[in-house]
């Protein structure tokens, strides 16, 4: 029976589009600048001691010499060799790839090939993502609410989310692990054996090789997606369990699997914009010091408002696909202390 | 009955050649096996100065194709170096052979022959930037290999000499012939991802002269004394002069023959061409497991009017310490290297503003050259700072991309 025209028609579905929520989601970063800057100062503050030890190690391996006026002004392999054979702990990452951009690629490398670091370096690692697990409740209240928040607020949503997300990393950094683990060697272990087998056309067997890196990539880059969205969601819809929170996640993502991806892909490709720009303009090892700090810094802080907004632009994805988007968490009682 | 003989005969057939393989190091037949049934043949030919031609065969990997000029033009330098260097090559035909995948791996071995021709494995990756030093490197260490007769039957002893005597020679010739083109090159994520770095360009005082595989344990104990014996050519060089040196190489090429006495023929010869006795310097360097490390030891505060000197390795070896005065005048003295410890005064001098030992860098097999020095005025804090500051930018970095997964 066709529906008559006077009766109700049923409510309209919220819909975000991939772009918008992306553009939305810089747009609330930038809104918030104090919040990228609090964090390239904690990025600072991490990294700092660490640089002290490496400063220390170079000063008392070149101490008074000569060679210290030949190092001063760029790389010296007679130099960085001998360091390298006596350094230890952080001070033995001090080689050719810190480099200009190789070191941006080494890094990466040896995070998707799960290399081992120092423990000093693993130490700040650990406390690093610690941080920012403690802090993506506040962030992402913070741009679920797209309005300014007293500091006190800010800190409250981080500690009350706190406990949330540990839980959540527990079951998120199991399954990285298991991809690191057990996925990445049985792919490049028994399953590269297989498949290059009587191979002998070396393209084909960097295909292969690529083919198998993009599975260890998504997959990881999956469980990353519902990791955030997971966080969202317990954030926007104040959830306490982090298994159903996974569950409520994943279904979410099923529903709009395809938009969910293209979400991940937009800020994928942003990171790879900026990183593209970060090759145009890094300095030579010869490069005056200022040049280097003021360059690196600026990437730095991009970097961080990207992935800020990448958590932003999931956040008001999701809000434009469920929640309200006038949603605010009402925590504004009492609160003092500056606006975020 | 008649099957089991067959098969016997076949066996002892089978043993026989497998043991023949074995003697000869890699058999002749291995060529095609070596190249694969993928590989393309190329040629070109090589005029020395002279008149006399060297025919280059090539068998390159049907996708390794836009590399073969990279292998012709790094071969005829290489024949054009060694020919100014150690004379004439001595075969008119030459054969390189980019392996096949499954071939490839580990240092590259000593040279094949098949019917009078020598053969060089050149191994190179299919993404090789021009930067990158292969298969250039692999070229002109194989072409050295050729000329010093490194063979897989040798002693150790014998092995390590010329082998030696092939990596100096091809740094020289590699250093001379191309110079300024390669960089330190990393493959990430497994080979997929090949990167140089410009910032660290291939020096023949580095990577040449091994100086980072005898400052690297775990490198300098696989190399089983390579890179000691490259580092001891290096500084016979500093000593005796590079003219000499050359005409020492030369005789020594012309002058070889087979035999476990190599050593003692290149000292001799090394000796007589140099016309002095060189054998205190062969005493003194020819054991790869005695280090050489030379240091000042000053005060931080400043030295004031004496210099001291420190002998921190077994390593005996005759240095020049040179001090530098605030008045910018500099004295050069002489040390036997013996002592622990000497000490130099200057009572009536101004301050000594810097001191160095070994300032012309002879003894090369010193290879800890940083405390070797001690100056005044050093810029070290600076220096540390610059690096630090540099490393913490990479670290801030680094920081990111595993908080990227937070």
């Amino acid at each position: 029976m066709p529906s008559s025209p006077d009766a109700p028609k049923p409510p309209r579905r919220p819909h975000a589009t991939v772009i918008g929520a992306f553009v939305e989601g810089w747009r609330r970063v930038v809104r918030a600048p104090a919040i990228a800057l609090a964090i390239w100062l904690l990025t600072g503050v991490i990294a700092a001691p660490l640089a002290l030890v490496v400063e220390r190690q170079v000063e008392t391996q070149v101490a008074s010499s000569l060679t210290a006026d030949r190092i001063a002004n760029g790389w010296d392999a007679q130099w960085a060799a001998e360091f390298a054979s006596g350094s230890r702990g952080p001070a033995s990452t001090l080689t050719v790839e810190i480099l200009g951009f190789g070191g941006t690629i080494a890094t990466l490398a040896h995070l998707i090939d799960a290399a081992p670091w120092p423990r000093p370096i693993v130490a700040a690692l650990a406390t690093y993502v610690a941080l920012w697990i403690f802090l993506s409740g506040g962030l992402l209240h913070r741009y679920a609410c797209a309005t300014p928040v007293r500091s006190r607020t800010f800190l409250t949503m981080c500690s009350v989310f706190a406990l949330r997300f540990v839980r959540l990393a527990v079951v998120v950094g199991a399954a990285y692990w298991l991809v690191f683990r057990w996925l990445e060697p049985w792919l490049f272990g028994t399953l590269w054996m297989w498949l290059s087998r009587g191979v002998t056309a070396e393209p084909w067997l960097l295909v292969w090789r690529g083919v198998l890196y993009a599975i260890v990539i998504a997959t990881l880059a999956a469980i990353n997606l519902v990791a955030d969205l997971t966080k969202v969601r317990m954030v926007v819809e104040d959830r306490h369990s982090a298994l159903v929170s996974i569950g409520a996640a994943v279904r979410f993502i099923r529903q709009r699997a395809a938009r969910c991806a293209g979400l991940y892909l937009v800020n994928v490709v942003g990171l790879l914009v900026l990183a593209r720009l970060w090759l145009q303009i890094v300095p030579a090892a010869s490069a005056p010091l200022w040049q280097t700090l003021l360059a690196g810094q600026v990437y730095l802080v991009a970097r961080i408002c990207a992935k800020l907004a990448f958590m932003a632009s999931e956040v008001v994805f999701f809000q434009g696909e469920l929640a309200s988007a006038q949603y605010v968490r009402s925590t504004r009682s009492g609160a003092q202390g500056r606006l975020w | 009955m008649r099957l089991t003989s067959v098969l016997t005969l076949f066996a002892l057939v089978a043993i026989s050649v497998a043991a023949t393989a074995r003697q000869n190091g890699r058999k002749n037949d291995d060529l095609p096996a070596l190249a694969g049934p993928a590989s393309v043949e190329r040629t070109d030919v090589f005029t020395a100065p002279g008149g006399t031609a060297v025919h280059l065969r090539l068998l390159v990997q049907a996708d390794h194709v836009d590399q073969a000029d990279r292998y012709f033009s790094a071969a005829k330098a290489a024949l054009a170096g060694y020919g100014q260097l150690l004379g004439p090559f001595p075969s008119t035909t030459l054969t390189i052979v980019d392996p096949v995948i499954s071939r490839r791996g580990g240092p590259e071995g000593p040279p094949l022959h098949q019917e009078q021709t020598p053969i060089i494995v050149a191994s190179a990756h299919w993404f090789s930037p021009w930067t990158t030093a292969e298969p250039e490197m692999a070229v002109v260490q194989g072409i050295g290999r050729i000329y010093w007769r490194v063979q897989s039957s040798m002693d150790d002893e014998e092995w390590r000499l010329r082998e030696a005597l092939a990596a100096f020679t091809a740094a020289r010739v590699f250093a001379d012939a191309l110079p300024g083109r390669f960089a330190h090159t990393r493959r990430y994520f497994r080979g997929l991802v090949t990167w140089p770095y410009s910032d660290a360009p291939w020096t023949k005082d580095v990577d040449g002269d091994m100086v980072d595989v005898a400052l690297d344990p775990a490198a300098a104990a696989a190399d089983t004394g390579r890179a000691h014996d490259v580092l001891a050519l290096a500084t016979l060089e500093r000593v005796v002069g590079t003219e000499t040196m050359d005409r020492i190489l030369r005789a020594a090429v012309a002058r070889q023959t087979r035999t476990s006495s190599a050593r003692a023929d290149f000292e001799a010869t090394a000796g007589e061409i140099a016309g002095r006795d060189l054998t205190s310097f062969f005493d003194a360097t020819r054991r790869h497991d005695v280090a050489f490390d030379y240091a000042v030891d000053m005060p931080p505060a400043g030295a004031g009017t004496s210099a001291v000197v420190r002998h921190l390795s077994p390593g005996v070896f005759p240095v020049d310490v040179r001090v530098t005065f605030d008045d910018g005048s500099s004295r050069v003295e002489h040390w036997d290297g013996r002592d622990e410890q000497r000490t130099f005064e200057y009572a009536r001098a101004p301050a000594i503003a810097a001191v160095e030992i070994d300032p012309d860098r002879v003894l090369r097999l010193d290879v800890h050259r940083t405390n070797n020095s001690w100056s005044a005025h050093s810029h070290g804090a600076h220096a540390a700072r610059a690096w630090s500051l540099r490393w913490l930018v990479w670290f801030q970095h680094a920081l990111m991309d595993y908080a990227f997964f937070a």
